[in-house]
């Protein structure tokens, strides 16, 4: 509910907003210039969507899809190798048990995915480092510290890696104000603001958005590593030795 | 607005393009261009008269799902079937003349490769991805054995060889190989080995056994010298119980030796020094091999000694044994041996302790010995190498190339491992049978054909299944004693040096059987291999011929052709007309010393066969010997007739040639 | 009579007028008609903030995986009518298809390059939306519905993976499912349900077969529907 006063009618029209704690956070934007779905909308999609069918096409008059000989029980190819996008786990696979990286990781990335709309933190703007400081510092280098060990001690050196380095970058921004060298790399360049989506660059990203990043960057690098950097025995080798 | 308009405009035109590059792509394919080149090729010849049809531009393939085959390759090679495109330019050209049905079978029970593809690549299936690839023509003929399991293909004459050598030479004491019954064993029996032999012998057999006897079977199982030397002691350990008295060779007897050695035609399987025949070892040097009296207990009975062995058993008297004897060891000794060497190896030789004859022992199953040989003292060895069922499929990422730079098929490998068997890498133990290029090739072929496709059984040939030889009784009992089937065949069984014996008693009349029994002589004038004077009793003799003119018989056959009295003068003089002028047998055969050299003399001919035989082989020389020389002229019953009553009036050779 | 005159009176005729029920698109009224009345798209606004036809401001990441989605269908129908969930048939088949089958070949790489896509579409509109806070209430379970459309989107794949019947499909499966089996308790129940038996053989290949072209589409198809409904009811693409 809200509530208008006008009651100096000379100045300008002041409105006092009631919320309930409850109430999901939502401004009512200022009126902003619409326009006709149709052509402007839709144009635009299918503009997009014959792009898409163009490099579909192309890619697939030059490159067939794979076809392998007649599936052989009795023979396994080393390595045996699931779908890219599970190489992630098939990666992890080779570090955790099988109950951990299978099952485990698996089911609480889907969990963590799904409850992230409904955490409060999920939802600050702020950038990391705005507030509760110290508390915050504590807390996650000794996160980060924590999932390093953890990490080293199974050897998971592929995702030990990034992780140090978000961790670091993470960190590192901590005590600056927008001075010096660093901090204009991070609060003012347009990498960092084109990087991050961010207006303020890397140290306008909030907490959630750093785990995020985390994550994909964990993601994409072990998926890689799985698929390109793996071969008989999942052994380490170069992508051309494949 | 405008820009998005002519972006949209671009990418609806770009995306129109794009798929319709695909139809075109189609329209391009690889196989209309050979049908559209063929189809050119075939009006070309048809103006030079030549019925070549032109094609409708369309997929062509051969169908047929009991062989599992769907082959397009006839969507391209599309003269295979037209016998005017023999010399035409691939992938026209016509298939060679062949007794299968190329419509039904199709291309890839026997070629390989990939029958479902329509481009070049693809067909002839030398991709990453499809493990079978067309055989190179020099294997063809590993396809015929597919269907035609177990058997001698004449028309596959590599694959045949490559089974015969599979046979002879023993592969199935070490491995299971479908289809070749296992000859075991292939090789002697061991046991009082250290009787027979002399040490040195011995040693540089197991060295070499090549460098011995060329024509040995026993391949080089390559052992270190210490090695040899430790199987040497453990097999000279292996006596014989009741060895002869030391064997004093008689200088006086030499002479007589000699004769009885001629007599007894020996060299028609001993060869010596590489001259004679070849279904014994070569006795040039047996001197330097075996100990003399040995030799003597051997030749009074073989079989005593060595029951598989296909020496007959002569009824020598001891006293020409011993002549024998004393002959060989005077004539064969060994020039390459000397005593010093000998002694030389005395002294190395490790002595017959309880360990080193265990570990002597150990190095003869190690080896797989067992796989030729037999041992008392060694039961039996289940086979040493892999089983062979399926080779000719096998998956060539299953292949251990070693670190060899060779090509990544199954025929090379198969080639070099049967060439080098032990190449591939260490703790291998297959020995190296030293085969020529050739036989290699071969071997190859017949392993290849062991594929695991399936036939289905109406396509496999059933084969001509020798009926069993059941030869009991006492006339069983003459055949094994003389190994009559070393040379001779019964039913299709065994030897093929000498005439088959199947129907022997419609062909040749008893009496002259006995005779020759008794007093042997070559048919033809140029023969080094001839029947041995075996020595039989007049009641072997007379059991044998019994035998043969009860049992081995031709119903089909009368003994006589013309009454009693013989043919009339009139028709043999008909029949001399024509033997000299219409068919020309002389060129071939000789009669009184006159004529060719490649049949038998045919002098007393009709002292010799049947006028009955002689009828029906001339009519057809092949009914009765598929492999004869002799032309089938299709000579009438009028003729053969004429010819028959001139050939049994022939008189018999003047005594004077007469051996 | 010219093409024009022509086309007025087509247009003009009862039959067009009882599927087009709006006529050209020469005002704002008309315009908006043809998106409110059109099934296809309604699903959109009438009109949209201009802001939003940027490119920066979706990458246009979910139409494109829809898209995509809409292209695998299509692809995916056609193959359907080659393909036989036998063993050996399920391989032949794709041989018949890279061989034979006019235009097959490229049916094919269609359908599985644009899979690869899809996968890699939805993960990035996944992250797109997370940065942009898009899943902040009231959507919040609009982002619900994206993370299960993501998990079907891969479980489209993978089921999809073993139709060939190759060995990359044979043992990209094996370890797939190797790795459910890993699960406690029902780990080894549920790989048995999932391959109707112990191995990887022809229950498995129907299943997967079922599975890719029946329930996983519906469930992906409603679950879409669901999305995009709620993508209108709680507010556009509009920034909160």
């Amino acid at each position: 509910m809200h509530v208008e006063s006008g009651s100096q009618g000379a100045t300008l029209p002041q409105r006092v907003a009631l919320l309930h704690r409850q109430l999901p956070a939502r401004l009512e934007a200022p009126e902003e210039k619409l326009v006709m779905t149709f052509p402007h909308l839709i144009v635009r999609e299918v503009i997009a969507m014959e792009i898409l069918l163009i490099v579909l096409g192309l890619v697939s008059l030059f490159y067939d899809a794979p076809l392998e000989s007649l599936a052989n029980p009795n023979k396994t190819p080393n390595p045996a190798k699931a779908p890219w996008y599970f190489l992630g786990l098939q990666e992890l696979l080779h570090y955790f048990p099988p109950v951990v990286a299978g099952v485990l990781i698996p089911a609480l990335v889907v969990i963590a995915l799904i409850i992230i709309p409904y955490f409060r933190v999920n939802f600050e703007r702020d950038s990391l480092w705005s507030q509760r400081r110290p508390a915050r510092l504590y807390g996650l280098s000794g996160g980060v510290l924590l999932l390093i060990l953890f990490l080293a001690w199974f050897r998971v050196w592929a995702a030990l890696a990034p992780t140090a380095l978000i961790g670091l970058l993470m960190i590192s921004i901590f005590p600056s104000r927008e001075r010096g060298l660093w901090g204009f790399l991070i609060h003012r360049t347009a990498w960092a603001r084109f990087f991050t989506g961010v207006h303020a660059g890397l140290a306008g990203l909030s907490l959630a958005a750093w785990i995020m990043s985390w994550f994909i960057t964990l993601a994409v690098i072990l998926t890689v590593v799985g698929t390109l950097f793996r071969g008989p025995g999942w052994s380490f080798v170069w992508p051309w030795q494949l | 607005m405008r820009r998005i308009s002519l972006l949209f405009c671009l990418s609806s035109l770009a995306l129109l393009l794009v798929y319709a590059v695909t139809p075109v792509r189609d329209y391009l394919a690889e196989w209309r261009r050979y049908q559209k080149a063929f189809n050119r090729f075939a009006e070309e010849k048809f103006r030079q008269n030549i019925p070549v049809r032109t094609t409708p531009l369309t997929i062509r393939q051969v169908w047929n799902p009991a062989l599992d085959v769907v082959d397009r390759c006839v969507t391209c090679h599309l003269g295979v079937e037209n016998r005017f495109l023999r010399d035409a330019p691939q992938p026209f050209r016509s298939h060679p003349v062949t007794p299968h049905r190329l419509g039904e079978i199709g291309c890839t029970v026997c070629h390989r490769g990939q029958g479902a593809a329509t481009t070049v690549r693809g067909a002839h299936g030398r991709l990453k991805w499809w493990e079978d690839p067309m055989l190179p023509s020099q294997y063809l003929q590993a396809s015929c054995g597919q269907c035609h399991p177990g058997e001698a293909v004449p028309e596959a004459r590599i694959l045949s060889a490559g089974r015969e050598t599979i046979r002879k030479a023993g592969c199935t004491g070490c491995h299971k190989i479908t289809g070749v019954t296992p000859v075991r064993p292939i090789g002697p029996d061991l046991d009082g080995l250290g009787s027979k032999v002399r040490p040195l012998w011995l040693f540089r057999w197991l060295k070499n056994p090549k460098e011995y006897l060329e024509r040995t079977s026993m391949p080089n199982v390559m052992l270190a010298d210490e090695e040899a030397r430790l199987l040497t002691t453990f097999l000279l350990s292996q006596k014989a119980p009741a060895t002869g008295n030391a064997f004093v060779a008689d200088a006086a007897a030499v002479e007589l030796g000699q004769q009885r050695y001629r007599e007894a035609r020996c060299i028609s399987c001993h060869a010596q020094g590489g001259r004679g025949g070849s279904s014994g070892p070569d006795l040039g040097r047996v001197g330097g091999k075996v100990r003399l009296e040995w030799l003597e207990s051997w030749l009074r009975d073989p079989k005593a000694l060595f029951p598989q062995t296909r020496m007959p058993q002569f009824s020598f008297p001891a006293k020409d044994i011993r002549a024998i004897v004393s002959y060989i060891a005077s004539e064969f000794s060994d020039s390459t041996v000397d005593a010093q060497q000998e002694q030389e190896l005395e002294r190395l030789l490790p002595a017959a302790t309880r360990d080193n004859l265990a570990a002597g022992k150990k190095l003869y199953q190690r080896l797989g010995c067992g796989g030729c040989h037999r041992l008392k003292q060694i039961e039996e060895q289940a086979e040493l190498g892999p089983d062979l069922a399926g080779i000719g499929s096998k998956d060539v990422d299953r292949l251990d190339f070693g670190n060899l730079r060779i090509e990544r098929n199954l025929w090379s490998w198969l080639f070099t491992k049967i060439k080098t068997p032990r190449v591939f890498g260490k703790n291998l133990k297959m020995p190296d049978f030293q085969f020529s290029d050739e036989q290699a090739r071969e071997l190859v072929v017949a392993l290849l054909s062991l594929s695991d496709k399936k036939i289905p059984a109406r396509y496999v040939s059933a084969g001509q299944q020798p009926v069993p030889l059941r030869t009991q009784g006492d006339f069983g009992k003459i055949l094994r004693k003389y190994e009559c089937l070393t040379c001779h065949s019964l039913s299709g069984e065994s030897g093929r040096l000498a005439p088959d014996l199947s129907v022997i008693g419609s062909q040749a009349k008893p009496l002259w059987i006995a005779a020759y029994f008794r007093l042997p002589y070559s048919m033809r004038p140029i023969m080094t291999e001839r029947m041995p004077l075996l020595g039989m009793s007049d009641q072997e003799i007379q059991t044998t011929v019994r035998y043969f003119e009860t049992v081995l018989l031709e119903d089909s056959i009368a003994h006589e052709l013309f009454p009693l009295g013989g043919p009339e003068l009139q028709e043999a003089a008909r029949g001399k007309e024509l033997y000299f002028n219409k068919y020309g047998c002389q060129a071939c055969h000789q009669v009184n010393l006159a004529g060719g050299y490649v049949g038998p003399a045919l002098d007393g001919l009709g002292g010799r066969l049947f006028s009955g035989y002689v009828f029906a082989y001339l009519k057809n020389p092949q009914r009765f010997k598929p492999a004869v020389l002799e032309p089938n002229y299709a000579i009438d019953d009028s003729d053969a007739r004429a010819l028959t009553a001139y050939l049994v009036s022939l008189p018999p050779p003047r005594a004077k040639e007469q051996r | 009579m010219n093409v024009l005159e022509l086309k007025e009176r087509v247009v003009a005729t009862p039959v067009w007028r009882s599927i087009f029920r709006h006529r050209y698109l020469d005002s704002n009224r008309n315009r908006a008609l043809t998106v409110f009345s059109n099934v296809f798209l309604h699903i959109h606004p009438v009109k949209v903030p201009e802001k939003s036809l940027r490119l920066r401001h979706t990458m246009c990441l979910g139409g494109l995986s829809f898209a995509l989605f809409l292209a695998l269908t299509v692809t995916g129908v056609l193959l359907m009518f080659y393909y036989r969930p036998a063993i050996p048939q399920a391989y032949r088949d794709m041989k018949e298809l890279e061989f034979v089958v006019t235009s097959g070949a490229l049916l094919r790489n269609l359908h599985r390059w644009a899979a690869h896509a899809m996968v890699l579409f939805v993960f990035l509109h996944m992250a797109r939306v997370f940065y942009s806070g898009a899943y902040r209430p009231p959507r919040e379970f609009n982002w619900v519905v994206g993370v299960l459309l993501l998990i079907l989107s891969l479980l489209l794949s993978y089921t999809g993976y073993l139709l060939p019947w190759d060995q990359l499909a044979f043992w990209a499966i094996t370890v797939g499912t190797n790795m459910a089996e890993a699960a406690p308790l029902i780990g080894p129940k549920f790989k048995f349900l999932l391959l109707g038996g112990n191995v990887i053989g022809e229950n498995a290949l129907v299943r997967f077969y079922v599975l890719h072209c029946v329930v996983l589409p519906l469930a992906a198809a409603v679950l879409l529907a669901v999305h995009f409904w709620r993508v209108r009811k709680d507010g556009g693409v509009r920034p909160l």
